[in-house]
């Protein structure tokens, strides 16, 4: 499966060189480019993304301010041709800075260890269990202990009754994991394990004593999915 | 560099060129093409920022050009807008920074025409 993108930079040239390296590459699907962060921010609000190539100056507001407006974090590449930001970009957790212009070379090797990382985030072994990768070692969790996973920032945090572990993942790497019958998007930053609901009502479920909010656009998704009378 | 790399105008930075582009003949029109439209409409906007004055607006508008040179192989025009853009960090008024800027601006009259003829030579 391709990694989604979107590509923020003013400058048309740096944009269509981007593009072209991506479908180069052949791993990343380009869901958009945007020429400031606000027309970006707007997709965002919307969209998830795996992998988002930022520029720093923009007219308007910055790369970083954009990054402080984002409810999730994906893999951040900086595309700068300063290298004075690189104290930013430590603290900003970005995963690579590529400095402009960007040789092909560079570019393959960032996109190689993007994919490296959503691989090694969980190693899936049967249709009952997977792995996660948290503290340093692999734990194994049975899908049938996990009451439900959320989303934070650069992390998510897999909850069952007697624990929680916090990974480094993205809610969209996970959904892809998990078995669809059982677990539910039913937020930005909420899957939840179908078979734990314990009721439902307006537009939140509670799992365990924990309220979790229902998106409306993913409300009728859920809706379809329980054995209503 | 590979044979099958396309081949450039010695007075561009041909290795840099063959790097970003190997054999890949659209993309390279691609770009020179779009550099041909857009770089004259850049400087007349860097020409205005510099005529009223303001510092950090041309420093910005310089900062914005200067990697795009490097993508028709202009390496040298980036090198000197990277200079004047820290010298423009340094200075309050903008005619601290007219010889960078004039030498600059000398630099990309020469060089223009090199591209044209590389976009006639690829066609």
């Amino acid at each position: 499966m391709k990694l989604k993108a979107i590509i923020v930079d003013d400058e048309p040239i740096a944009r269509s060189f981007l593009e072209r390296y991506c479908q180069k590459q052949g791993s990343i699907e380009v869901m958009g480019s945007f020429p400031d962060s606000e027309s970006a921010l707007n997709y965002l609000t919307c969209n998830e993304i795996d992998i988002l190539f930022l520029d720093v100056e923009m007219p308007g507001d910055t790369g970083f301010v954009l990054l402080d407006k984002l409810q999730y974090m994906p893999k951040v590449v900086l595309t700068t041709s300063k290298t004075d930001y690189a104290f930013d970009a430590f603290q900003y957790h970005v995963t690579d800075y590529l400095k402009k212009p960007i040789p092909y070379n560079r570019f393959e090797d960032s996109i190689n260890k993007i994919t490296e990382s959503f691989k090694n985030t969980t190693v899936e072994t049967n249709t009952e269990d997977i792995f996660i990768k948290t503290d340093g070692k692999f734990i194994r969790l049975s899908y049938q202990d996990i009451l439900y996973i959320e989303s934070m920032g650069d992390y998510v945090k897999y909850f069952t009754l007697a624990k929680h572990f916090l990974t480094h993942s993205t809610l969209k790497a996970v959904e892809e994991k998990m078995n669809p019958r059982q677990f539910l998007k039913v937020h930005r930053s909420f899957i939840v394990n179908m078979s734990k609901i314990i009721d439902i009502q307006d537009n939140t479920i509670v799992i365990d004593n924990k309220v979790i909010p229902i998106s409306k656009a993913l409300k009728s998704d859920v809706m379809g999915r329980i054995n209503a009378m | 560099m590979e044979d099958n790399c396309l081949k450039f105008d010695s007075r561009l930075d041909v290795e840099f060129l063959q790097s970003i582009y190997e054999d890949d003949k659209e993309h390279a029109l691609i770009v020179f093409n779009q550099f041909l439209k857009m770089a004259p409409t850049q400087m007349e906007e860097i020409e205005q920022n510099y005529s009223s004055g303001t510092v950090e607006l041309f420093r910005q508008k310089i900062h914005k050009i200067k990697p795009v040179f490097s993508f028709v192989g202009l390496t040298e025009l980036t090198n000197r807008a990277e200079i004047l853009e820290k010298k423009c960090k340094e200075v309050s008024h903008i005619f601290e920074v007219n010889d960078l800027y004039t030498e600059f601006k000398s630099y990309y009259r020469t060089s223009y025409p090199i591209i044209e003829n590389e976009v006639t030579r690829l066609t």
